[in-house]
């Protein structure tokens, strides 16, 4: 049998599926009312198991409407986190936190083993000139937006108008972010293949390198006009090319350390990922490099200087898939409903706001890059989606600047929720309609089938 | 030391352990017990390196746990359809001969419960209730035998016939009432504080949630084929038994093996391809479990208790020998040449381990390291007697061919699968 004998479910087996789904998350709501344990991590393997199950099921029930799987994981997050079931509380999502480290540099390797030298250098141009328009227009039309509606934001009500300056130019910088972990995960979803997943994965994941850099610049000319006393400074900057130079530098060895292990035969790929995803990335945050950086060049030298990575990129797939359901679910978990509720309007109004530069930027890089006709119909729609890079650089904001960070971060966390949930679902009509969806999935059978 | 790192070298030595194996440098030795890698926590733990404590234990616990419980799910699903696995069993023979193994299992934890109940009063002021928890325990945890013997058998001298179906099943039988009888035992408080409804309620919990939890991962398996997915549910629905029992303060074990077998006997096509999907993570499980026990083990914490350790593996041996030509000469239909089976069924496998582990978690201390240590005794001495023992019973009933007797390589370790 092929791969891909494996059609969506439907008619009873959705019952049946609905129906577990309720059982599960009846049995998980009662051992959490009825029994609560005071140890996090024994809650971590119940939330652990709850995520996967409700998760795996909600995905499926949702595949009809033809909605990515990692919304249903978010939606299964949402549900059974802090804000509404209470299946986990808060220090049971912390203690979490190790898989959204074991999930990110999955989902940064992932990428990696996608990019090719050859194609990268025939797109160089288009890049170039995405990211050009990407960074400008969104950051201006952003910031411009932020500093027009500075009066329904009660933390700006205090600034001098340099200062507004400032944050808005900061606000525009994180609205250029895109997401390379909800690209991934759609990507990993629907096996697409095609001009526009590929031009997507090469823009999201450079364009995760041009706004750590833009920030950083952003953030030394705003710093003194936000801080008292403080002046602009050289050495933020250097400091960022430290931290650049040495996640690639780090990033290539790595490669060339799993090229190596490849090439001799090693076969214990999960035990390869789980050190990779455990101990590189502890060794990274100590030494502060950037482990998106660092695993996404890891992934590239792999695939460009070793011959036999397909096994080892098809485990990186597999085990992402299973990765992504606690990943995206915890980040269900994770969003402020209360705070969501309290600042909906201002929200939405940045959500589309960000939408439509996204699009004036795109059709702009489309027409100067002379793209083919899907990317240029298409394009803007896989931009939609934020997720963990634009939290962490708000987190930055928060230790940069304490006496606004913490309302800029709430607004963001706002904001991102949007587009966390909406983004995705665009990215995969996207890819519906331009046909670059593959509806065939692996099979069990094909396991079972296949040579030992 | 960083408790994830640390556990994660201990996978790493485990999986560099398997390999040298599987490459076939250790030729000759490769046992089914996988007493190799217990030796070599032993060598990392307190006793030899002391790269690892037994408070790493606590550290471990939700990994193991969980570790724990997906091994004893795969027995689950492994004996409820023991007839579609590897070894040749005659499908219509089977359960009978499992009834004999749980008879013989009985038999053995009655006697190595009540001797090690008298000595435990002996030796230590313990109280009732924690003599008769932890007795029974000692006794649940050396009441089968490992299986694998079996398989090690067919494998490498061409083994097969009524005795030998005979004793598979009979360590099948020993497996299931030992996982199953833990459930009552994990109920019981060992300061003897618990009330029968407690029990009782504490007892049949893990085999209902099990039992429900593994339903609905038969229905759903039959509606969900793809490979992700399929391993979703199954891992979300082992860690959601797991989380739970634990939570409820049940028992892990039986609740994952209960979720196993129901799960197992499922439609045919399902079941063979759940079970080719999930045989690869068996060994890449088990062996890290073995090490990690090895590591843990401290002879100082036990103290005076370790003696019962002893007494208990010597009660099992006997029991063994007197009890055992009779059940397998009761299953096979003849006593002539069995007087050595007993012997046969010295050998502890996976389930010992997995059950002494459950219980040390619970238990911290010098009666989690009793049961523990017992655990490793009966292994080591299973490694011994065991394979010589089986060979000697297969040879007299002319079950082993002559020309079968020569070096074939050793099979894969414990379970069949290979990482």
């Amino acid at each position: 049998m092929t791969a891909g004998s494996v059609a969506p479910p439907r008619g009873w087996a959705l019952a049946t599926q609905g129906l577990a789904l309720v059982a599960c998350i009846a049995i998980a709501g009662i051992a959490a009312h009825r029994f609560p344990s005071s140890s996090p991590r024994l809650n971590a393997i119940v939330a652990v198991g709850y995520l996967l199950y409700a998760g795996t099921l909600a995905a499926n029930l949702l595949q009809p409407l033809r909605l990515p799987h990692l919304t249903a994981y978010m939606l299964v997050g949402i549900v059974g986190g802090p804000d509404l079931l209470r299946l986990m509380d808060v220090r049971t999502l912390e203690t979490l936190e190790p898989i959204s480290s074991l999930a990110i540099s999955l989902i940064a390797l992932a990428g990696g083993l996608e990019l090719e030298f050859g194609e990268l250098r025939r797109s160089i141009a288009s890049l170039f000139w995405t990211n050009f328009f990407n960074t400008t227009v969104v950051t201006v039309v952003a910031g411009g937006a932020f500093f027009y509606l500075a009066n329904y934001l009660p933390f700006t009500h205090a600034m001098s108008p340099l200062a507004l300056g400032s944050v808005a130019l900061i606000w525009g910088v994180l609205a250029s972010s895109r997401s390379p972990s909800a690209t991934l995960a759609v990507l990993a979803q629907t096996r697409a293949r095609g001009t526009l997943s590929r031009w997507t994965l090469q823009f999201v994941m450079s364009s995760d390198i041009v706004v750590v850099v833009t920030m950083t610049l952003v953030l030394a000319i705003a710093r003194p006009h936000l801080v008292e006393g403080s002046e602009f400074s050289w050495t933020r900057l250097t400091v960022m090319a430290h931290e650049i130079l040495g996640s690639v530098s780090l990033g290539v060895t790595l490669g060339l350390v799993l090229a190596v292990y490849l090439r001799l035969g090693g076969k214990q790929f999960l035990l390869l990922l789980l050190i990779l995803g455990f101990v590189a990335t502890d060794l990274l945050t100590y030494v502060q490099f950037d482990t998106l950086l660092a695993f996404l060049v890891a992934g590239a030298t792999v695939r460009n200087f070793c011959r036999d990575s397909e096994a080892f990129r098809e485990t990186v797939v597999k085990t992402s898939g299973v990765v992504f359901v606690v990943f995206f679910g915890v980040a269900g978990a994770h969003l402020d409903i209360p705070l969501l509720r309290k600042v909906w309007g201002v929200a939405l109004a940045f959500f589309v706001v960000r939408a439509i530069a996204s699009i004036i930027a795109m059709r702009l890089a489309n027409r100067v890059a002379h793209e083919p006709p899907s990317i240029k119909r298409w394009s803007w729609a896989p931009l939609v989606s934020q997720a963990g890079l634009t939290l962490a650089l708000a987190a930055s904001l928060t230790r940069e600047f304490p006496a606004l960070g913490q309302s800029l971060r709430s607004l963001v966390i706002a904001t991102v929720a949007m587009n966390e949930i909406i983004g995705p679902i665009l990215f995969k009509f996207a890819l519906d309609r331009s046909g670059e969806t593959r509806e065939k999935f692996p099979s069990r059978s094909d396991e079972s089938e296949a040579p030992a | 030391m960083n408790p994830a790192w640390l556990l994660l070298g201990l996978f790493v030595i485990a999986a560099i352990g398997n390999r040298i194996k599987r490459g076939g440098r250790l030729r000759g030795f490769g046992l089914p017990s996988g007493s190799e890698s217990l030796l070599v926590g032993l060598l990392l733990g307190p006793h030899g390196l002391g790269l690892v404590h037994t408070s790493d234990l606590q550290s471990f616990r939700p990994v193991v746990l969980s570790a724990v419980g997906w091994l004893a799910f795969i027995v689950g699903t492994r004996l409820a359809e023991p007839s579609s696995d590897q070894n040749l069993l005659r499908h219509d023979a089977s359960p009978v001969f499992a009834l004999l193994g749980a008879l013989l299992a009985v038999a053995t934890l009655a006697c190595v419960a009540s001797v090690c109940y008298y000595s435990l009063g002996r030796i230590d002021q313990l109280t009732r209730s924690a003599r008769w928890v932890i007795g029974g325990t000692l006794g649940l945890i050396l009441c089968g035998s490992a299986q694998q013997l079996v398989d090690w058998a067919r494998q490498r001298y061409g083994a097969s016939g009524k005795v030998t179906d005979a004793l598979q099943s009979v360590s099948l039988g020993g497996d299931a009432f030992a996982l199953l009888g833990m459930a009552p035992l994990v109920a019981c408080d060992l300061a003897g504080n618990t009330t029968a409804r407690h029990v009782i309620v504490v007892t049949l919990t893990p085999i209902v949630l099990g039992g429900l939890l593994g339903l609905m991962g038969r229905v759903l398996l039959r509606t969900e084929n793809r490979v992700a997915e399929s391993w979703a549910l199954l891992l979300g629905g082992m860690l959601f038994i797991v989380g739970l029992t634990q939570r409820l303060g049940a028992s892990v074990v039986t609740g994952a093996f209960v979720a196993g077998w129901v799960l197992g006997r499922g439609k045919a096509n399902h079941v063979r391809e759940m079970r080719t999907m999930i045989a690869p993570a068996e060994t890449s499980i088990l062996l890290p479990v073995l090490v990690i026990a090895g590591a843990t083990v401290d002879l100082r914490l036990g103290g005076k208790l370790i003696i019962v350790a002893g007494i208990a593996v010597v009660t099992r041996l006997v029991t063994h020998l007197l009890l055992g030509p009779i059940i397998v000469g009761a299953a096979a239909g003849k006593l002539r040449g069995l007087y050595g089976a007993g012997l046969s069924l010295a050998s502890s496998g996976e389930v010992a381990v997995i059950l002494a582990m459950a219980f040390a978690i619970l238990h911290q201390g010098r009666t989690g390291q009793l049961v523990l240590i017992t655990s490793i005794a009966g292994a080591l001495l299973g490694e011994i007697v065991a394979p010589a023992g089986l060979k000697r019973t297969l040879w007299n009933v002319g079950e082993i061919a002559a020309e079968s007797r020569s070096s074939q390589p050793p099979p894969s370790p414990i379970p069949r699968g290979s990482t």
